[in-house]
């Protein structure tokens, strides 16, 4: 009967109430007039990050890989392609950047004094550093490395040249 | 007459759209697994730092005691003296790391989002607004997180009941995707040989369509690793303290910040030279203890003086140790008339902040270490350190070691 009505076993539908219970329960506290003046603030912040990650930066962080990929197919033929040189750095610091963006982008540089008693560093310097740090290590790694693979094979064959990038 | 055509519209619902060959339901399930441990440390690390703040004690609960789902409240003990620095350090460091992970889960998963055909049970509709709370809530308790960590409060709501409530709307969706889930991540554990050797066994995650190989599925996990290592780094050491304090270059107590940061200054508190001055008076207070007693900063320079190492440890997850000098706070409770206290009301002098009062318990009053710090350091605490007098005990969270104390209620 009720596998024929939900379309799973009654342990799938104890479950899912058992959650919509406890998430009502809470909803109901955290938009409390006093704790939340204006909800569709609250709102915002509930759904936001999940479309902005959903629509923006999935999409935008795939459609710089798949440029990316298309830019350097004939790199990719060479004995150590450049990509995932470009790649592991840009993900490290693009990480640290989403992380830290409060401190980064100075958010509310004044609740910062308050608290410590002097004015916030400037970690944008710091994450650009950082940045730098990681593309010209990881450089530098591919730099060595092609050299060597150059000495070793000079004709190196590897990946089906015509196939499409990847998303 | 169909609704719903058979074949998904062109674009990210089509099987061939998402083309990264590494995707796979094994993959996804060892990135979970990760993201499951991160996210069982920083649940558990999360609720005993509701515990810590003693909310079932005078004034010191902030998410309302007559709400429910506080389940995990107890007698916060008093030892061993690093006890909130470990749980609250790995609370906000594991939880920023946990970004990182995330991204990679959801970047393992997008193709579900738009599973072509739509729902066609109730309970794969459900299933499917589950998952939207199970990622609405990780993003939600990340990003309040991690900007409250980092000073930042770009919101109009209360924090603490928004996050609080928060982990149980995320707590409760990843217990039920995990039940959900467990035969599919036993089914890829088992079919894994059988997919890296012919290739082809049914699996939502695998593209039908599969592009050029750029990166290894070791490649992908290597990064993940990497990233999440770089954030453990980048903030870790405000916790960790020591030589790791300079490398975490992007936590507001690492590198710059000094080996003593604080997290009010005496300006922020409105506190005055008038207000901690010669005038200043300790008054100790006893409910049948007789009239209260009223102490100079002489006086109790001449009671019994304590030395101990303790670590003041912030719910933004940061931490320092120092050499702390003073009265024991037992010896203060003697002296109030009341030996055998079992609550203590502590208040500052100062006019301005939320936690200008805090209310401890037996285990804190009398434990060996507890004491109503004069020095710190071998030098009287500087203003900003709570001059003339702050309480400092074993495994408290840092806001309720009171600074410019002037009175303590003993009951």
């Amino acid at each position: 009967m009720i596998r024929r009505l939900w379309g799973r076993g009654p342990l799938h539908l104890l479950g899912h109430l058992l959650v919509i219970a406890i998430a009502a329960y809470a909803l109901s506290v955290m938009f409390e007039e006093r704790f939340a003046p204006r909800p569709w603030n609250l709102i915002l912040w509930l759904v936001g990050g999940a479309v902005l990650h959903d629509l923006v930066l999935l999409p935008a962080y795939s459609v710089v890989n798949v440029v990316a990929v298309r830019l350097l197919g004939a790199d990719a033929q060479r004995a150590v392609p450049v990509l995932n040189y470009l790649r592991t750095p840009a993900v490290i610091a693009g990480v640290l950047l989403l992380v830290f963006s409060p401190r980064i982008f100075d958010g509310q540089p004044q609740n910062f004094e308050r608290a410590l008693g002097h004015p916030p560093p400037d970690y944008l310097e710091r994450w650009l550093w950082v940045t730098a740090a990681l593309f010209a290590a990881s450089a530098l790694l591919w730099a060595v490395r092609r050299v060597r693979a150059g000495r070793a094979t000079p004709d190196p064959s590897g990946a089906d040249p015509g196939a499409a990038p990847v998303r | 007459m169909r609704l719903i055509p058979e074949d998904p519209p062109p674009g990210p619902a089509r099987p061939g759209f998402w083309r990264s060959p590494v995707r796979s339901t094994w993959t996804t399930t060892l990135i979970g697994l990760v993201l499951l441990v991160a996210i069982v440390i920083v649940a558990v690390t999360g609720f005993l730092s509701h515990a810590a703040y003693q909310p079932d004690l005078g004034r010191n609960a902030l998410v309302p005691r007559d709400k429910d789902l506080q389940l995990l409240v107890f007698s916060w003990p008093s030892s061993p003296s690093w006890l909130y620095a470990l749980t609250q350090g790995l609370h906000v460091t594991v939880g920023l790391a946990m970004v990182p992970l995330l991204l990679f889960k959801l970047w393992s998963v997008i193709p579900r989002l738009f599973a072509w055909p739509p729902p066609a049970t109730p309970a794969e509709a459900v299933g499917k607004l589950a998952n939207g709370l199970l990622v609405g809530s990780a993003c939600f308790q990340l990003g309040t997180g991690l900007t409250n960590a980092q000073l930042f409060y770009p919101w109009h709501f209360n924090f603490v009941v928004a996050h609080y409530y928060g982990a149980w709307l995320f707590v409760a969706s990843v217990a039920l995707h995990v039940a959900v889930r467990v035969p599919t991540m036993r089914e890829a554990r088992r079919t894994r040989h059988d997919v890296l050797t012919l290739g082809a066994v049914d699996d939502p995650l695998r593209t039908p369509n599969p592009g050029r190989t750029t990166i290894s599925r070791r490649g992908v996990l290597g990064l993940m690793g990497a990233a999440t290592g770089a954030v453990v780094v980048g903030v870790g050491g405000q916790a960790a303290g020591g030589p790791f304090r300079k490398l975490a270059l992007f936590g507001p107590r690492g590198a710059g910040a000094g080996d003593f940061p604080v997290n009010k200054t005496a300006q922020v508190a409105r506190i005055t030279q008038e207000l901690v001055g010669e005038r200043w008076r300790l008054e100790l207070v006893a409910p049948g203890g007789g009239s209260p007693v009223s102490l100079t900063r002489d006086d109790l320079l001449a009671m019994a003086q304590h030395t101990h190492d303790l670590p003041i440890a912030c719910v933004e997850g940061w931490s320092s140790v120092q050499t702390w000098t003073g009265v024991r706070l037992a010896d203060l409770a003697r002296r109030a008339g009341l030996p055998d206290a079992a609550q203590v009301h502590v208040v500052s002098v100062q006019p301005a902040g939320a936690f200008k009062q805090t209310t401890l318990g037996h285990a804190q009053i009398h434990a060996d270490q507890a004491l109503l710090a004069l020095r710190v350091n071998g030098a009287d605490l500087s203003l900003d350190h709570g001059y003339p007098a702050r309480i400092i005990v074993p495994a408290l969270p840092g806001v309720h070691c009171t600074k410019w104390v002037g009175r303590l209620e003993f009951a």
